[in-house]
């Protein structure tokens, strides 16, 4: 059975480590077939003259996810369509998927230059919104791996390709803020009021209304997480929330654990020198691992969110006090090891450091143990 | 360029041991007006000598404007007395230089480093009782 193996893309980041896709990323495969074939048939129309494409083009591209390999996470597209009767109808529309297929990874590439292809037909630019959207920072797709030539993709090379057709962009959104305002006309929207101080406004669904009334009420304590879609200009600026699929509620240390979080990702615009000649930037890489050491630890350990600072040598120290204990967690996002260090002001001899492996899911579940314990042993 | 390469070697100990000195809080440093204790840990270039400026000769808004001067980013200006770098085994040390008379050090050389990083969070804990001296107008 011929496959197609150069629609296996690559995924890279920690959350493909262990070979698997997190399933809110197979729309962006179902999206990227979808660019594929499109460009495949503006390709036939304009080489043919012809206004329609045949039927049997379509059954010509009919992919399924058979198998994901490592490294770290690589999807085996199968297409269906080589297994069917009709092999030698469709077979003559294979070069126009070729072509399409190189042209897609063309236009990843130059997006970095801002340069399209000229047979690229710009109307589908637009269809880059959905592919990579759930993409994390320090996460990327390569759809052109074991080549010479690289087709790396993430979400900034998203925003280029799109925003060259457009003025603003579609991205999925993970705020968190006071209800300032609630509206029943025309529909139902809110005013959300961020930690930055400015406003966005969105709709909402019914099922969300209680949790907007609990934090419009308790505007002191409480806070709105919202997940969904905004629409972005091309300075990055959050324009409106376009819908909004998921609404928490969050007390003070739900919103401490997020803008560590946040933090922790904003370091990545650290460059190398940042801090003295020899210092060195945090890299994407080191961030994404930093972001999911901490949220694991939290969460497991039932801990206040750290203070989270970048270091001079590119790493990233957490800081917390917890009564008279005092712990710092310097992550190294190259090594994946954190250097653990303890002390308590009340009692001068108990002074511990450790260095922590937290290589695999299993240890750097491990650190939260680890803080258990001190606070254990030196309460 | 390692930190003593390019200064004089520090001097004799500051003998007021009412004296304050200034350091600024590296804007990366701070969250929500918290201070790292990084603020208060020699950096990989400085040879285990932390730069102070003695307040007998500077103000916190000159030692802020310098560090803006250098091209740093401040949050703002916290202080610890000298009588403090010494109880934290941290001797405060006259380092003048020619381009800023009021540059001091705290001697960090005789810890590694986990208690490097003991000492300096002993000195932010004083400063941050102590209180901002100076403040950057924008966060």
């Amino acid at each position: 059975m011929p496959e197609l193996p150069h629609l296996s893309p690559k995924f890279r980041g920690p959350r493909f480590e262990r070979h698997a896709i997190p399933v809110e990323l197979l729309s962006d495969l179902v999206a990227y077939r979808d660019l594929v074939r499109d460009v495949a048939k503006s390709i036939y129309r304009k080489s043919t003259n012809r206004r329609r494409v045949p039927s049997a083009f379509e059954q010509m591209f009919r992919l399924s996810l058979r198998d994901v390999k490592s490294g770290s996470a690589v999807p085996q597209l199968v297409n269906d369509a080589w297994e069917t009767d009709a092999y030698a109808e469709i077979i003559p529309f294979k070069p126009f998927f070729d072509e399409a297929k190189g042209l897609v990874d063309e236009a990843v590439r130059g997006s970095h230059r801002g340069e399209l292809p000229k047979e690229f037909p710009v109307h589908l630019l637009g269809c880059f919104e959905k592919i990579g959207r759930h993409l994390e920072p320090g996460e990327e797709i390569d759809f052109a791996p074991d080549t010479n030539s690289p087709a790396v993709y993430d979400n900034s090379v998203r925003e280029r390709l799109v925003l060259m057709a457009r003025n603003q962009i579609e991205a999925d959104v993970d705020l968190f803020g006071k209800v300032s305002g609630m509206n029943h006309t025309p529909s139902d929207s809110f005013d959300l009021l961020l930690p930055d101080g400015t406003t966005v406004s969105g709709p909402y669904q019914p099922s969300h209304e209680k949790a907007l009334v609990q934090v419009y009420v308790d505007e002191k304590s409480l806070w709105l997480r919202v997940k969904g879609s905004g629409l972005f200009d091309r300075q990055k600026r959050l324009m409106r929330l376009s819908e909004a699929t998921e609404m928490e509620v969050l007390d003070q240390n739900d919103v401490g654990l997020l803008e560590a979080v946040r933090r922790i990702n904003a370091m990545t615009t650290l460059g190398d020198g940042w801090c003295g000649l020899s210092s060195r930037g945090v890299s994407q890489e080191t961030a994404a691992w930093a972001a999911h050491v901490l949220r694991t630890t939290v969460d497991l350990g039932e801990l206040p969110p750290p203070y989270v600072f970048p270091t001079p040598t590119g790493e990233i120290q957490l800081e917390w006090k917890i009564e008279a204990l005092s712990i710092d967690v310097r992550l190294n996002g190259s090594t994946k090891k954190a250097d653990f260090f303890a002390y308590s002001e009340t009692n001068p001899s108990l002074d511990l450091e450790i260095l922590v492996d937290l290589q695999s899911p299993e240890k750097i579940s491990s650190l939260a143990d680890t803080i258990a314990n001190t606070r254990r042993n030196f309460s | 360029m390692s930190y003593l390469s390019g200064h004089p070697s520090p001097g004799a100990a500051l003998s007021n041991h009412a004296e304050l000195l200034y350091r600024n809080a590296r804007a990366e440093f701070v969250q929500d007006g918290h201070p790292s204790k990084q603020v208060f840990e020699p950096g990989p270039q400085d040879d285990k000598l932390l730069s102070l400026e003695r307040a007998s000769i500077s103000s916190p808004r000159e030692t802020f404007e310098r560090f803006l001067n250098s091209g740093g980013k401040s949050s703002g200006v916290l202080a610890v007395s000298v009588a403090e770098c010494d109880s934290a085994q941290v001797p405060a040390l006259e380092n003048a230089l020619p381009a800023n008379l009021a540059h001091a050090v705290s001697d960090f050389r005789q810890h590694g480093n986990s208690q490097t990083k003991k000492r300096a969070g002993q000195l932010r804990d004083n400063a941050v009782s102590r209180g901002w001296e100076h403040k950057a107008f924008i966060q």
